[in-house]
């Protein structure tokens, strides 16, 4: 194996990083945003009821 | 025309955008997934080294696509950046807002793909070439454009100022493109052409172009999937996303 392949190995390794952040990032923060949704929509009925 | 602009007004309202763009999202994101195995098997397993820069020259299946992508990105920011300055489209700015963090990370990772690809075959990692200066450039322009847009506490606001940056800085796009052809650089000339016939054997060919189109299905997965959150963050008071997030009294009842 030469060299090479060093150089191809890190350039796929941040590739492969960056897109994954790309992705995973909006999908955390969405499912974060979801659950605080779902959250506020639960105390918010629960202190309807308690009225 | 009068319907058609109707029918445009009707897609770009949040709640239409957010039952149809998750479809288009998930097809995109698959094919994306499956040109990119495909684009990767055939560029690092099938096609031959090459006889001067040896196996090397196998960062261009993802240093091309992703420069590639990197300008469509911006064009397209500046373009959506244009649309909701004079229409005040909503959706427009959300998209151009979110074609700016993808397009950075993009150009990242060409620069840094591109360091690595020069250190084998230029000797260096890093010169002030024509080419390789503009496409620093735009990370810089991209970066102002999300500091701009950040620096708001009015979203919409923001999205217009960035807008108009974005606008400015479209005139590096044909910089960063022709810079091989306008300048002497070290960076090598365009190896593939839509038009004309490619400096490329067939056999390393058909990977590159996959991988491109890979990163074409990426690229609508990725701002429909990035405009799917702005858009409920921005929108989260609003009745629609109590109903379509399912949080109406019976639906969080049975939830329990």
């Amino acid at each position: 194996m030469n060299t090479h392949w060093h150089f191809i190995y890190a350039a796929y390794g941040i590739f492969a990083a960056l897109v994954l952040a790309d992705w995973l990032l909006p999908a955390l923060q969405l499912s974060a945003l979801k659950r605080m949704l779902v959250q506020r929509a639960k105390r918010e009925r629960t202190a309807r009821e308690k009225l | 025309m009068n319907r058609f602009w109707t029918w445009l007004n009707q897609l770009a309202s949040p709640p239409y955008f957010w039952r149809w763009s998750q479809p288009i999202m998930r097809v995109c994101l698959l094919l994306a997934l499956i040109l990119t195995c495909v684009g990767l098997y055939g560029g690092l397993v099938l096609a031959p080294a090459d006889y001067l820069q040896k196996d090397s020259f196998r960062i261009i299946y993802i240093h091309v696509p992703c420069a590639q992508l990197s300008m469509m990105a911006f064009v397209f920011m500046a373009l959506q950046g244009a649309i909701g300055i004079i229409w005040r489209i909503k959706l427009c700015e959300i998209f151009a807002m979110c074609a700016a963090p993808l397009g950075a990370i993009f150009t990242a990772i060409t620069l840094l793909t591109g360091m690595l690809w020069g250190k084998p075959t230029w000797g260096t990692y890093w010169i002030w070439d024509a080419r390789l200066t503009s496409e620093l450039v735009m990370l810089f322009l991209y970066l102002g454009v999300i500091a701009l847009y950040q620096s708001y506490s009015d979203v919409r606001q923001g999205a217009r100022a960035a807008g108009i940056l974005a606008l400015i800085g479209l005139i590096n796009v044909p910089i960063i493109h022709y810079s091989v052809q306008w300048w002497n650089t070290l960076h090598q000339g365009q190896t593939i052409s839509l038009l004309g016939n490619s400096k490329m054997a067939p056999s390393m060919l058909w990977p590159l172009l996959t991988m491109i189109a890979a990163a074409h299905f990426y690229f609508v997965a990725s701002i429909l999937h990035r405009a799917r959150t702005m858009m409920l963050s921005h929108e989260r008071a609003k009745a629609w996303v109590q109903s379509s997030l399912g949080l109406s009294a019976t639906t969080l009842s049975t939830r329990e």
